[in-house]
């Protein structure tokens, strides 16, 4: 993916740059507001990461100018500017995702492809596939090696979640993000447990399990390799 | 609790104004110096009725004296005969002894040594009963003569004055009872308006301030005095809060340098030597993004300016989200975890799902396997009230008020912040309402009790 990085402070910079490069992104960086407009207009970055205090054109006037112009890429924020207030302020700008700092670095990498995915997907899905299960977003339904599975609203919404990004580490944070509309640390064991709930549903009856969990901060969705 | 006692003060109404206990005590004051005059007055006046009546009395005696001396007895009878005659049209009764015989009478006047006296009931020939009379006794030759007047014009005149300082003194005191009221009711409008207004500023509305007249009085003074701390007050919090932000961006941006760099440096060590404190490191530096994440949570809170949102929030479906989002935590325990109720108040949903979540997180990594935890919302009194209770080992009584504190873990290999309870009191706080923890008989009674004004019916 051809990533535009916008972020003033050049150590974050190199080891954002650095790290997405390491998973085979292509960076273009900037650390004033100004010059990241003016290379976006004849560039088409897949996904912009962009920092909300800049010297030269701060972030949120940056993206307001970015859709002014027609440019549709995601962006997500990645700012020290977190509260709730200005989270709004920035989805209200056109931002597609919001991480506050300070981060973990593969936080933002499953942010980002989860957002470059997002700009492939032209025809809506009706279906999601993974291995030998089968997700019915039109009947609301999943089944796997034939038999329909028995899921509860928010087990499947995590599931949609996960099958959507499919390969992708999803993280906790995303989860209670977009499943639970919540953006603060929930002080116990909330995601694992409903996931090991899900995983009792979708893994657990079968041989070979899809829901692999990722280090100690996320969930991957994956047939057998 | 100050609130409390001023709204009691102020609850017992109109009267309970300076203006209008003023009021009282001019009445009374009043009253007392009309009661004085009034008696002065009256006694003056009787006397001066009584002195005049006196020497008409002591001038008619003489004439009749006179006349006694001057004709012959004959004479004398048809003359006294006449004038009782004459005297019962003019109010004056009058009879005239010879001896033990009455000569000329016009009532029934006893005789009597010579002097003044009061007679009482005496009944004239025109039918009259007078119930005083001022008699006046005097001899004439050989003649006793008994001169009388009606006393009923003194008591007429007392009546009449009594009657005019009475209606004058009712009219006066409904006039300062009527003054007294509206001057009250002034102050006590006044009052209720800095009172009002220092309640949105308890409430973080660090911008209202007590209206203050064009043309000010007392009250009006103590209002622009604490408009005067108001402002002070205002600015301090702006700076508290700017500072806070300031902290908030040169902090974060260092941590996140310092996160990235432990990253990289885990990553490299791999499994060889040092990676043990890589792992160490990486891990501190989380626990302190996550307190620190909390404390400016706390200080936004706390620092929050502005009027609460005016949409009402519903504390049922906040609870309901909160439980659906820890229900499962809870199973994994053994726990059962369930809301239930409803209630609304004009407030943050967000802060209020945030600050119920913390309860229930900590009910369900304190109350121990097997416990049920609650969740309800319901009204106590008039007040909305959220509550979360369970049935695990409680706390402690002495330490209830500690844990609220920052930085309080009274278990502290349970891990957490020590700022779970500290972010609810803010919330509940921010809300004017008061976080009361209790014993749930047995487990832990955790309860966000709001101000009245906020909950909405």
């Amino acid at each position: 993916m051809k990533i535009l990085l916008v972020e003033d402070d050049t150590r974050i910079a190199q080891f954002v740059a650095e790290g997405l490069a390491q998973e085979g992104h292509a960076v273009d960086s900037f650390g004033d507001g100004k010059e990241a407009l003016a290379h976006c207009l004849d560039a088409d970055p897949d996904v912009a990461v962009v920092d909300r205090m800049l010297p030269g054109l701060d972030g949120l006037s940056l993206v307001k100018a970015l859709r002014a112009a027609g440019k549709s890429m995601p962006v997500l924020f990645l700012t020290a500017l977190d509260q709730v207030d200005q989270r709004v302020e920035g989805f209200k700008a056109g931002a597609d995702d919001y991480l506050g700092k300070p981060f973990h670095f593969a936080e933002l990498l499953a942010r980002v492809e989860a957002l470059g995915r997002r700009k492939g997907g032209a025809a809506p899905e009706t279906v999601l596939k993974v291995h030998d299960l089968t997700l019915d977003l039109m009947a609301h339904n999943a089944v796997r090696a034939g038999q329909e599975i028995e899921l509860h609203a928010r087990e499947y919404q995590l599931l949609e979640l996960l099958m959507r990004n499919a390969g992708r580490v999803v993280t906790r944070s995303m989860l209670l993000d977009r499943v639970w509309n919540i953006n603060f640390e929930p002080g116990t064991t909330v995601v694992e447990t409903h996931v090991s709930r899900l995983r009792a549903k979708v893994d657990k009856p079968f041989d070979c399990p899809l829901i692999h969990t990722v280090r100690n901060f996320g969930y991957v969705m994956h047939g057998p390799r | 609790m100050a609130r409390a006692r001023l709204a009691v003060a102020l609850g017992s109404g109109l009267t309970s104004g300076a203006a209008f206990r003023g009021a009282l005590y001019g009445i009374a004051a009043f009253c007392g110096v009309l009661f004085l005059s009034g008696i002065a007055v009256l006694a003056t006046a009787r006397h001066a009725v009584r002195a005049d009546i006196e020497a008409g009395l002591a001038a008619q005696l003489a004439i009749v004296q006179e006349m006694a001396a001057a004709s012959d007895a004959a004479a004398f009878d048809a003359t006294v005969t006449d004038l009782a005659r004459r005297f019962a049209a003019a109010n004056l009764v009058v009879a005239v002894y010879h001896g033990n015989d009455v000569v000329a009478a016009n009532a029934a006047l006893p005789r009597a040594p010579d002097t003044w006296r009061i007679v009482s009931d005496v009944a004239t020939i025109r039918g009259e009963e007078l119930d005083r009379v001022l008699v006046l006794t005097g001899r004439a030759g050989p003649y006793t003569v008994v001169l009388g007047r009606d006393m009923g014009g003194v008591t007429r005149v007392s009546h009449a004055i009594a009657g005019v300082l009475a209606a004058v003194g009712l009219v006066v005191v409904a006039t300062l009872i009527a003054i007294g009221w509206v001057l009250s009711a002034r102050s006590e409008r006044a009052l209720g308006r800095i009172e009002a207004a220092l309640d949105l500023v308890s409430r973080g509305e660090f911008g209202a301030r007590a209206p203050e007249a064009v043309d000010p009085d007392q009250i009006d003074r103590v209002a622009a005095k604490i408009n005067i701390h108001l402002d002070r007050l205002e600015l301090l919090m702006a700076e508290a809060r700017n500072r806070a932000a300031a902290i908030a961006h040169d902090l974060r941006t260092p941590l996140a340098r310092a996160i990235l760099t432990a990253e990289r440096l885990l990553a490299e060590v791999g499994a060889g030597p040092g990676a043990e404190e890589a792992a160490e490191l990486a891990e501190e530096l989380d626990r302190l993004a996550r307190i620190f994440d909390a404390i400016l949570r706390i200080a936004r809170i706390e620092g929050a300016q502005g009027a609460l949102p005016e949409v009402p929030a519903d504390l049922g479906r906040v609870l309901a989200e909160v439980a659906d989002l820890y229900e499962a935590a809870a199973e994994a325990q053994g726990q059962t975890l369930a809301a239930s109720g409803h209630a609304a108040v004009r407030g943050d949903a967000t802060l209020l799902t945030q600050a119920a979540a913390n309860l229930a997180a900590n009910a369900v990594a304190h109350a121990g396997p097997g416990a049920a935890i609650r969740l309800e919302a319901g009204l106590l009194d008039g007040c909305a009230v959220l509550a979360c209770l369970d049935d695990g080992p409680g706390i402690p009584e002495a330490e209830r008020t500690r844990v609220l504190d920052p930085f309080v873990r009274l278990d502290a290999a349970a891990g957490g912040t020590g700022l779970g309870l500290t972010f609810v009191r803010a919330v509940a706080e921010r809300h004017g309402a008061e976080l009361r923890l209790s014993d749930g008989g047995p487990g832990l009674r955790a309860e966000i009790v709001f101000p009245r004004e906020l909950t909405q019916l």
